[in-house]
């Protein structure tokens, strides 16, 4: 492998763009090819090869794939890339389900050579990177328990979304969003080995879930609470983690609209008072500002694949974990699924729901 | 890069205590003009910040002429004392052994509390993050509260810790506790992975000067951590010459903070926190009216300070920490 990686694209959407934007960036890598079926995608893309076809981006001289597609598209994507020989970056989620990223584990192993990256993103955001830093060093004591909250408001658009066709995306707000959160917790805590969820559609008039509450617990007995909400009118991130000495709290991610906050870190020691809890102790805030996640993802990967290095963060390990984290979330609440499942058997509801 | 806000219960007399602060200003004001009264003696210098020779006077303090660079906007004193004068004082002045002999001994627990402590923890978790070297030597330029080793100590991030010129009498103390004192003309090369100046800058003859040995001393990826006072800030800002905590010669360079991100850079740092953590702008307003009541402030500042209550005051502080606007600077660099 040379000094610089040559990438291609499939799936030039949001995310494809995001993507596109940051391997500009990046003096080790150029975008050489492009694939989404909607040809008016490629208006953002004029100086690189396109195609509606994503086997054209294989077939391409990339190094690389970035595979930036719905749900159910991304599993044989990723598959047929590191069948053609190809390192392969994939957006979260890495499919439907968990015997999508087994199966993409077994075309892993079928390629040992070739680098497999799973875009969970939010590992790179300086606040979660300063948090990691901050729990390994030690200096408030161990983690005693986690908490997360991560929501949008969702909207009317989208009930009629591919996120929100079960067939195309597998799973709803906990799939797309919350995975992200659980991806974090395991980032902290490691595997999880007790799930305790409810789950529901709460507002929209989708068959995929807008809200999921669940409670994990590790083999250390930590516990780690999580809301993942599409109905959150207000747009939040929110991760507690407490230790046996004091507390942080990431508040806000960065994102381009700067909907969910300016990112901080609020970080504190425990402080007693003669053997009295002082309520609010010395609490210290830390601005990021700046996101530098998507660079920081993006040579990590680069990094693996020039020096031939293992992928550290978001492997294929992580990935399955964190599907299987989800699915378990999903399979607790048996209430939920049967629903879920009476519901999908029935035909297709006609009716709006009620407008906002 | 990133900045701070801190949220606590410190106040202004918990570590600056009215009757303690009151008696070393008295000092030192005497004793400068004893050690610095000779209008010859005195040195005329370019802004301590950016070097650029385009001074605008602004105000007198105890005959003493501070500047304002137009380029940077930091104010200054010029003429000064020399180097040579400045020493002599913070070696044998009243002031200092009063400095030593009763502020440090007497605020010394409040300091750990309020502020030392997180001195160390901010010092930890940003050497975790941003340095880059293997050295474990720590020092502290100027020594003024020995408290902090206990502190810095207490992270287990150093074999060897460090006082380098600090004030002589606190030799013993630092000496009893296990620190190396080192002094100009004993220095032996060895270099810091990290070192620090707390409130050091402002006192300095040239704050130049005082970075590049730092620069000197660091091992490479090393880093830098200061903190001082800045004329950004919001209490110098509105009080300018009023201020009655501001004074030669404990205040002779109040750099902005866009001098002192211009001297970093020209001295090979990289700047990884600047942040104005302070807690104390509005209260130290609050009571220099109390303490004068003829002090005059604009309209919004004086119904504020003195029409607004606890709550306002406190959210307001915030938003100067938020916003880099207080007069307490906290920096930390890396070496380049």
């Amino acid at each position: 492998m040379g000094e610089e990686l040559k990438i291609g694209i499939v799936g030039l959407g949001k995310m494809g763009r995001i993507r596109a934007n940051t391997i500009a960036l990046n003096p080790r890598t150029t975008l050489v090819s492009g694939a989404d079926p909607n040809a008016e995608s490629f208006e953002h893309f004029t100086n690189i090869a396109t195609s509606q076809n994503y086997e054209d981006v294989i077939a391409s001289d990339a190094d690389c794939i970035f595979v930036c597609t719905p749900n159910r598209f991304t599993p044989d994507i990723v598959i047929a890339a590191l069948d053609a020989g190809k390192h392969v970056f994939c957006e979260k989620p890495p499919g439907r389900t968990r015997d999508d990223v087994t199966r993409i584990i077994e075309a892993e192993k079928r390629n040992p050579s070739l680098k497999l990256k799973f875009g969970f993103n939010h590992r790179y955001h300086a606040g979660i990177q300063e948090a990691k830093r901050i729990v390994t060093s030690g200096r408030l004591g161990k983690i005693l328990w986690i908490r997360g909250i991560y929501g949008k408001a969702g909207n009317k658009e989208m009930e009629s979304e591919w996120r929100s066709d079960p067939e195309l995306c597998g799973g709803g707000i906990l799939l797309d969003q919350g995975i992200h959160m659980l991806d974090l917790f395991r980032f902290f805590c490691g595997d999880f080995t007790e799930i305790k969820s409810m789950c529901t559609t709460a507002l929209w008039d989708i068959e995929v879930e807008d809200n999921a509450f669940a409670l994990l617990r590790d083999r250390q007995g930590r516990i780690a609470m999580l809301h993942s909400s599409s109905t959150q009118w207000k747009h939040r991130f929110n991760l507690e983690i407490y230790m046996s000495e004091g507390y942080l709290s990431v508040n806000g991610i960065l994102s381009s609209t700067r909907s969910y906050g300016d990112e901080t870190i609020s970080l504190a020691r425990k402080q007693f008072d003669d053997g009295f809890a002082i309520g609010k102790p010395r609490e210290e805030i830390i601005y990021f500002d700046t996101d530098p996640s998507w660079e920081l993802e993006l040579e990590d990967f680069a990094s693996a694949v020039i020096g031939n290095r293992p992928v550290d963060s978001g492997n294929s390990t992580d990935a399955l974990a964190a599907m299987t984290m989800v699915h378990d979330i999903y399979g607790n609440d048996e209430q939920w699924t049967n629903a879920r499942d009476r519901k999908l058997d029935q035909p297709q509801p006609t009716t709006a729901s009620d407008s906002l | 890069m990133k900045h701070s806000v801190v949220v606590s219960d410190l106040r202004g007399e918990d570590i600056r205590p009215p009757i303690l602060f009151s008696k070393f200003r008295e000092l030192s004001i005497e004793d400068s003009r004893s050690y610095f009264g000779d209008p010859d003696s005195l040195i005329e210098v370019p802004c301590p910040a950016c070097a650029h020779d385009d001074p605008s006077p602004v105000f007198k303090n105890n005959g003493f002429l501070y500047n304002q660079c137009r380029q940077c906007r930091s104010v200054y004193v010029s003429p000064r004392p020399s180097a040579v004068a400045l020493k002599d004082y913070y070696l044998h002045s009243r002031a200092s052994k009063f400095r030593v002999e009763h502020y440090t001994r007497q605020t010394g627990e409040a300091r750990r509390q309020h502020v030392l402590r997180s001195h160390a923890l901010w010092l930890g978790r940003l050497f975790d993050e941003a340095a880059s070297t293997d050295c474990r030597r720590y020092g502290d330029m100027g020594t003024n509260y020995p408290l902090v080793y206990n502190e810095i100590r207490s992270l287990e991030l150093f074999h060897t810790m460090t006082s380098v010129d600090p004030n002589p009498d606190l030799d013993s103390l630092l000496s009893e506790s296990g620190i190396t004192i080192e002094r100009g003309q004993d220095i032996t090369g060895e270099p810091f992975g990290a070192m620090s100046a707390f409130e050091q800058l402002e006192h300095k003859f040239s704050p130049g000067d005082l970075l590049r040995s730092i620069h000197d001393r660091l091992a490479a990826g090393g880093m830098l951590f200061f903190t001082t006072k800045t004329v950004s800030g919001f209490d110098l800002q509105v009080l300018w010459d009023k201020a009655p905590y501001i004074y030669v010669p404990e205040h002779l360079n109040l750099l902005s903070i866009d001098g002192i991100t211009q001297l970093l850079e020209e001295t090979g740092f990289e700047v990884i926190e600047l942040s104005t953590p302070g807690q104390l702008d509005v209260g130290l307003v609050k009571a220099t009216l109390k303490e004068d009541p003829s002090v005059r402030l604009e309209p919004f500042i004086s119904y504020l300070i003195k029409h607004r209550g606890a709550d306002a005051h406190e959210d307001f502080q915030a938003f100067l920490q938020r916003h880099r606007l207080s007069s307490h600077l906290r920096v930390a660099a890396v070496k380049k």
